[in-house]
């Protein structure tokens, strides 16, 4: 009788263990998830910044665009929910930059755009950020900040209307509108 | 707008309740109330001129369609009873009531109308079946294009006499179109019916939320090329800008005492945070103030706590802060993009929408965080859930059908029905208060 309730005792005490851990794994994994998204943004941060030796070349390219003839002002894209600058857009900056300084004497405003599929207001604060992402790395370049403004529009202005993959990657931009 | 408003109705109580403790034939709250049997006899032309716009099914149909969307009646066919209708009583002492009975409704509608030349007189009445008794009637005088609104306020009078609770029928839903090629804000009957165009920024026009006092709408405009905060009175139609600061002014929600507003700007830092403001525009404190993107503030009923979306986790989520501590709690953490929170009047929900692929689903969640509830599925996207005063439905915008457009369902997810339909896209649906002036 005694041995029977023990052993009841212990699959009751097994069992409620068990839920305990169950339990706690399921709020570790909580904070597993939130962890690793609070990196995915740090790594989204880093983006706007600029190391000396990145600048020191971007500085010679910039002294070299300038003398050239045929350079303008173009867009620039982003990831999904993202404003950090890739590869690409760091380059087109630098022509960017290059045109700014070439024409003192012109206002320029960076637009913020998003692809449709966010929210109507979480995207423009996104395309806030995407227009303030490329107005740093352009001050950091040396072009004179009173010579940029920003404004975002979030998904309201795509440039391609479509539902595509392809329509979204050209929406999410920012684009140099001179004044 | 204005006529619409400024039309007076006058309204007579046709007799006196005769119990003076009125009884309760539906229990809202409790969870699973058998829907209430109701017939609604088609409305008597009392009058000699002809009913060429088909008032006496119009009136009817209105009432029914109200009582249906409120979930909380079952709507007997008149055409079941044995009632001539061509000879039908519309007061207690004459009707019989075997001919009702004898259709399983409790509950028996029945009204008149007649017409004169730019004047509509209605009168309804509704009756206990059961105990064969008189509970409410009501006569109607205005002109005849507002059989709609009439309609609306017996349905009110009915809801109100059987649950003891206010009815939503002359709410209206002030959202976005873009029909006219830019995007203005428009209102409508909480039904789609009567709908009316605002605004004429020509240019992008967000968010609307209407004040607590149900007379003036807040919204964010790009007229003066940049997103500013804009309020405009509904009555007179004078429009002021009240928030204007470098950056964004966006996503604007009122104070529950209608003195405050809280939204987002991004002037001091070049990123979203949230702040409250006075309805001159000028700062009172500023809520959030971190690197991430803070967007979307909606204020709880109590005026205690703000809900909002911040990306502070790397992706956006609902969050709610108490005021007065600035305490910030998270409240959702299934998926990786919630947006758009609305507190229920009530104070005990909120309700979002969360994507997942490249759609949408309205959801909502206790106050706690706790009873996480999906409401819509496997239909588009469905996006900017707003609820009516009563915390009863919830009014979104959904893409199923192929453009954006208004749809309102029961706090549930049950009785989803469009009330938007043709072309443009319509969005940012919000649910006004009970209008007390209609």
């Amino acid at each position: 009788m005694v041995r029977k309730s023990l052993c009841l005792l212990s699959v009751i005490l097994f069992t409620l263990s068990l839920l305990w851990l169950s339990s706690c794994t399921r709020r570790m994994i909580k904070e597993e998830e939130e962890r690793i998204a609070e990196r995915e943004e740090t790594k989204g941060l880093k983006g706007e910044r600029i190391t000396e030796e990145e600048l020191e070349e971007a500085r010679k390219k910039i002294a070299e665009l300038r003398k050239k003839e045929d350079i303008k002002l173009s867009n620039i894209y982003f990831a999904f929910d993202d404003f950090s600058l890739d590869e690409q857009a760091k380059k087109t900056l630098v022509e960017n930059a290059a045109w700014i300084m070439n024409n003192t004497q012109k206002k320029i405003v960076i637009e913020g755009h998003c692809d449709e599929r966010g929210t109507e207001e979480y995207n423009i604060a996104l395309g806030e950020r995407r227009s303030n992402s490329a107005k740093r790395y352009l001050i950091n370049l040396g072009v004179s900040a009173t010579q940029l403004s920003t404004i975002s529009y979030g998904e309201e202005r795509p440039a391609d209307p479509g539902h595509s993959e392809e329509a979204w990657a050209k929406n999410r931009r920012s684009a140099f509108l001179i004044k | 707008m204005n006529k619409k408003v400024m039309m007076v109705i006058y309204l007579f109580v046709i007799g006196i309740a005769s119990n003076l403790t009125a009884k309760i034939y539906i229990y809202i709250d409790s969870p699973a109330t058998a829907k209430f049997p109701v017939a609604i006899s088609y409305f008597k032309n009392l009058g000699n001129v002809p009913d060429t716009q088909h008032i006496s099914t119009s009136l009817s149909s209105v009432i029914s369609q109200d009582l249906e969307i409120s979930g909380l009646f079952r709507l007997i066919d008149p055409d079941a009873s044995l009632e001539d209708p061509g000879n039908s009583a519309l007061t207690g002492d004459r009707i019989k009531w075997r001919d009702w009975s004898t259709t399983g409704a409790e509950a028996l509608i029945k009204g008149g109308f007649y017409l004169e030349e730019s004047r509509i007189m209605v009168e309804a009445r509704l009756f206990d079946v059961v105990r064969e008794s008189f509970i409410t009637g009501k006569r109607y005088y205005s002109k005849p294009d507002d059989f709609r609104l009439i309609s609306h306020k017996f349905s009110d009078e009915v809801m109100y006499r059987l649950t003891g609770q206010k009815g939503i029928f002359q709410t209206q839903i002030a959202f976005v179109s873009d029909i006219s090629g830019k995007k203005e804000i428009y209102l409508m009957d909480f039904d789609g019916q009567n709908r009316v165009k605002v605004t004429t920024h020509r240019s992008i026009i967000l968010s609307p939320a209407w004040s607590p006092d149900g007379k003036t709408l807040i919204f964010t405009s790009y007229r003066d090329g940049n997103p500013d905060v804009f309020t405009r009175d509904l009555l007179y139609g004078q429009e002021r800008k009240i928030s204007h600061y470098r950056g964004l002014n966006i996503a604007p929600d009122w104070s529950p005492d209608g003195k405050k507003i809280v939204l987002t700007l991004s002037q001091d830092d070049g990123n979203s945070d949230i702040y409250i403001i006075n309805l001159d525009g000028e700062k009172i404190s500023r809520l959030t103030n971190d690197w991430a993107n803070d967007v979307s503030p909606c204020w709880s009923p109590d005026g205690k706590r703000i809900a909002f979306v911040s990306n502070r986790s790397g992706s956006p989520q609902i969050y709610t802060m108490e005021i007065e501590t600035r305490k910030v709690r998270r409240l959702t953490f299934e998926g990786k993009y919630n947006t758009s929170p609305a507190w229920s009047p009530k104070g005990d929900k909120i309700a979002f929408a969360c994507r997942r692929g490249n759609s949408f689903n309205i959801y909502t969640i206790n106050k706690d965080g706790s009873g996480l509830n999906q409401l819509t599925f496997n239909s588009g996207s469905n996006e900017g859930p707003t609820w009516s005063p009563d915390s009863r439905h919830i009014a979104f915008s959904s893409n199923r059908s192929g453009n954006k457009k208004i749809y309102i369902m029961r706090a549930d997810g049950s009785g989803e029905r469009a009330i938007t339909r043709g072309k443009g896209n319509d969005t940012d649906p919000f649910w006004s208060p009970y209008l007390n002036y209609r």
